[in-house]
């Protein structure tokens, strides 16, 4: 088949595509375009509750549902950490462009300033 | 040609944008929230026009929304393993063009049970995928095509803008129009009584 327009759904479609989607896959759909994101955070998914726990010995966090079901973890790394390699994607990010690797489960990110930015605050804008 | 009391039994001609009609009975036409809120109560006389909509599109939706007249009634959304053969062949067989005409005409007829497995669908080739393969799966508007978007939704905010002001000066110029013979008649009637009541006075 070929690649769906996502946008030629009607909102209230992707609203409800949305919902159904586990928290990791909306993280890394969010990652796909800067508009994704933003109709992410309009559908308003505050009735989903969210547990985000930070990981200062390992330089990540844990986003998971209250019992635990659905969890993701997004990892940040040193700039000068990063590695070449053909799967390392670039994405956008509150305005910064950063390497990232995405797995169903968890994204390793690298940070140009590592003190300065928080990826903390953006993810936790997808869930309002 | 329908009448509200025997909906079941009774057919509704639906009219698509190529300006064809063609029946559909009244039980599968009721799993549409929409056209139970507009016209099961009242009939409706003469072809329904759903003309955002070509036959193909709408014979697809009536013909799911046919065979789940039997069904027992709709109790939330299931997830894609539970459907039937039948549900399974209906969405196979189907190009995505098809696909996203059926979703929107399901949206606006308001058919929940197609609407959400159409949602299902969906979600389900995002699943278990990382940000690349989703990419792969979905088509994203390129810079050049938001741009486009955005002037021609400038351009019509422009041309909207436009016509309100039109409007706007036509309703002020006949408001004027209107006013100027009644301020007329009160100054011709004011002078013509000013004057009997002083050739009366005189006399």
């Amino acid at each position: 088949m070929p690649p769906l327009p996502l946008f030629r759904l009607p909102g209230l479609v992707l609203f409800e595509v949305f919902k159904s989607l586990s928290i990791g896959e909306k993280i890394n759909l969010s990652l796909c375009s800067k508009k994704i994101s933003t109709q992410i955070n309009n559908a308003r998914l505050c009735s989903q509750k969210v547990i985000v726990n930070l990981d200062m010995l390992d330089h990540g966090m844990r986003v998971r549902t209250e019992n635990n079901r659905d969890t993701f973890d997004i990892f940040i790394s040193l700039y000068s950490r990063r590695r070449n390699d053909p799967d390392m994607q670039q994405c956008q990010i509150d305005g910064h462009t950063v390497p990232l690797f995405s797995f169903t489960r968890e994204i390793d990110t690298f940070w140009k300033n590592y003190y300065s930015t928080s990826i903390k605050d953006v993810s936790m804008q997808d869930f309002n | 040609m329908t009448s509200p009391a025997s909906s079941s039994e009774v057919k509704y001609l639906i009219e698509s944008s190529e300006g064809n009609t063609f029946d559909v009975s009244g039980a599968a036409l009721r799993q549409s929230n929409t056209f139970n809120a507009m016209f099961l109560n009242i009939g409706a006389d003469g072809p329904i026009p759903f003309t955002d909509y070509n036959e193909a599109t709408l014979k697809k939706v009536f013909e799911y929304c046919e065979h789940s007249v039997n069904e027992e009634n709709y109790s939330g959304p299931k997830h894609q393993d539970d459907l039937s053969k039948w549900d399974l062949n209906f969405f196979n067989e189907m190009d995505q063009k098809m696909f996203i005409d059926v979703i929107n005409a399901s949206n606006f007829l308001d058919i929940e049970r197609l609407t959400s497995y159409c949602c299902e669908r969906i979600a389900r080739m995002l699943r278990g995928k990382n940000t690349q393969e989703m990419i792969k799966v979905i088509t994203l508007p390129t810079a050049e095509e938001l741009e486009a978007k955005q002037k021609v939704e400038e351009k019509k905010a422009a041309a909207a803008k436009k016509v309100a002001e039109k409007a706007a000066e036509t309703a002020e110029k006949t408001e004027t129009l209107e006013e100027l013979p009644v301020q007329q008649l009160v100054q011709t009637t004011r002078n013509k009584l000013t004057r009997k009541y002083l050739s009366f006075s005189n006399e």
